[in-house]
């Protein structure tokens, strides 16, 4: 059985082992790292974006130096990692753990951010029975560790604490491994060096992770409660996100849309606290059961009749909904040289295929007087959604 | 009543040669990627210049799908009812219309060869040609591929593996050139 959680206390006159001592540090420092481990989620939490500087070789090969900025993170067991100066990534590193394929330029090899625990070098200044040789100080240092492509799969599948009262790990062993991006080699076995980095790897869809929270609840206290994608000052290259809650006198809303510079939300879908809602672009998604949906238009011989936005032609084909069309030949596209007169020889769609078939007869001064020709409708096409068995039910 | 200013172009992709143009009042956010959408299994040509008139009922030039580009531009009447005269130029990253500019190629056959003959001006730059055979009794077009160097005038494409003695009609596509046609019989 686990012993109990304890903080170590003290008493006057009191011959103060060192255990007591370490004790009184590593009371905070467990407790601190459970909350982080189980109140938040691991991940960066500030700074440890990177750049890759364009550089060539004495050849002139072309290459990138990568440096990782300064940041914090968090890992798995609630241990806090500190990069305090920015750091650049080493090349004889990443051959010392990856073998890259030369021939695949463009895989992507995750590199990550991982905690370490080292005893300090003993202090010279100590002297008489200060002067044991041993260390006074535990150095919280990092190292960045490199991956094959798609070890960034399954990170939330690392092992932690044993205990749920531990403190963080040590990293001596097996630790736990923050994403911080990806790097590619280069294929010229001349040029030893990284030729790219990126925060996002395209072939996983997986990126870098930042600390999140565990909650249930999130309650503001002034009344306004907002999402954001990143800080309102942050510069990038999307555009940034919120989402707002905002109380109003006898009203409030929820709003969408892209954050200003200045905070503000400016709202494209906006839904007030009475239920109405307000969306300054188009509303798509799975059709309404039990409505209809409408598509009009001009076509021309040969084609598919279109669709309303939404209907899925596999429930039409498959007699999910109702189809009511009507099409009409449209002669402003029968125009060959000396036209006299055009009639309609057919002007319908296929029951079974929605195909097309509009051809006119047209007599001309000629010759040839008469030809059969493919020519353009205008349609209407009316779909039924049944209440029960609709495409969006 | 709101008229949607938008119309839907379905293009040869690689060649740029327009088939059709349609429009619909009410369009998706996002159009539509897949042909088949708009094509089903295959775009059905008939009897609209330059495209033959067919010699009988049922015989289309039948265009897969897999070959259909879509793109949205802005509505031109003018345009939906010109179809053939158009291309599409730079698909499908930044689509833009436009006329041709020049005659389009000038045909003729010895058997077993096509012969495609260009202008100096249309054969500055290497072309890719592509063309595709129809049995006049029906059946799907046999497509038949060659490639220009720049300045090379005359193209010869041998049209074996056809129905032996059926007449076929040959359309060929060159990008920025209009559509060709010839009448031959397959050797």
């Amino acid at each position: 059985m686990t012993d109990p959680v304890s903080r170590p206390t003290f008493y006057e006159g009191e011959i103060l082992p060192a255990a007591d001592l370490i004790a009184t540090v590593d009371y905070p420092r467990n407790q601190m790292a459970r909350h982080s481990r189980y109140v938040h989620r691991w991940g960066i939490a500030a700074g440890l974006d990177f750049v890759g500087k364009p550089a060539s070789s004495v050849g002139g090969k072309n290459y990138k130096v990568v440096t990782v900025n300064a940041g914090i993170a968090f890992d798995g067991t609630g241990k806090e990692i500190v990069v305090p100066d920015a750091v650049q990534l080493n090349p004889t590193d990443f051959l010392s753990t990856v073998s890259p394929d030369t021939n695949q330029p463009l895989l992507w090899y995750p590199f990550f951010l991982v905690g370490l625990d080292q005893p300090a070098p003993p202090s010279s200044n100590l002297t008489g029975a200060c002067n044991s040789s041993q260390p006074t100080r535990t150095q919280e240092k990092y190292n960045i560790v490199y991956g094959n492509p798609g070890e960034e799969l399954n990170l939330d599948q690392q092992q932690g604490v044993a205990n749920i009262a531990d403190g963080p790990d040590d990293g001596t062993t097996n630790p736990w491994r923050v994403l911080l991006g990806f790097v590619q080699w280069s294929a010229d076995p001349t040029v030893q060096q990284f030729t790219d980095v990126t925060d996002f790897n395209p072939t996983t869809g997986i990126g870098r992770r930042y600390v999140g929270v565990n909650a249930a609840e999130v309650v503001s206290g002034r009344g306004s409660l907002v999402l954001e994608t990143h800080p309102a000052n942050f510069s990038g290259q999307n555009p940034i996100l919120a989402l707002q809650i905002q109380e109003a006198p006898n009203d409030g809303s929820m709003v969408f849309g892209k954050l200003n510079p200045d905070g503000s939300v400016n709202p494209v879908l906006t839904v007030s606290s009475n239920g109405n809602v307000t969306a300054t672009g188009q509303i798509s998604g799975a059709v309404t059961p039990g409505s209809m949906q409408v598509q009009s238009g001009i076509a021309f011989d040969g084609m598919l009749l279109p669709l309303p936005t939404g209907i899925n032609p596999a429930d039409v084909a498959a007699g999910k909904v109702t189809v009511h069309t009507h099409l009409s030949v449209h002669y402003e596209g029968v125009s060959p040289a000396g036209l006299l007169l055009a009639l309609p020889v057919e002007c319908r769609a296929d029951t079974s295929t929605r195909r097309i078939h509009c051809r006119v007869i047209d007599i001309t001064a000629g010759p040839p007087f008469v030809n059969i020709l493919p020519a353009w409708c205008d349609y209407l096409v009316i779909v039924a959604v049944p209440a029960s068995t609709g495409s969006g039910s | 009543m709101s008229q949607n200013p938008q119309m839907d172009v379905l293009y040869m992709q690689g060649l740029g040669h327009v088939l059709g143009i349609f429009t619909r009042t009410s369009e998706p956010a996002q159009i539509e990627t897949d042909a088949s959408v708009f094509v089903g299994d295959g775009l059905h040509l008939r009897g609209s210049p330059p495209f033959p008139q067919p010699p009988a009922s049922g015989h289309d030039l039948v265009v897969p799908p897999s070959m259909i580009g879509v793109f949205r531009a802005v509505r031109n009447w003018r345009q939906i009812f010109q179809p053939f005269n158009l291309y599409v130029s730079q698909p499908p990253s930044t689509p833009a219309l436009s006329s041709f500019a020049a005659a389009g190629p000038t045909l003729g056959f010895t058997s077993p060869n096509l012969t495609i003959t260009l202008t100096p001006a249309t054969a500055g730059s290497a072309l890719n040609i592509l063309v595709l055979a129809l049995d006049v009794n029906g059946g799907n077009p046999v497509p038949f591929s060659a490639q220009t160097t720049p300045g090379q005038t005359s193209v010869n494409i041998a049209m074996t593996g056809l129905v032996s003695g059926d007449n076929y009609n040959a359309f060929v596509f060159i990008p920025t050139l209009p559509v060709a046609v010839q009448q031959f019989t397959a050797p």
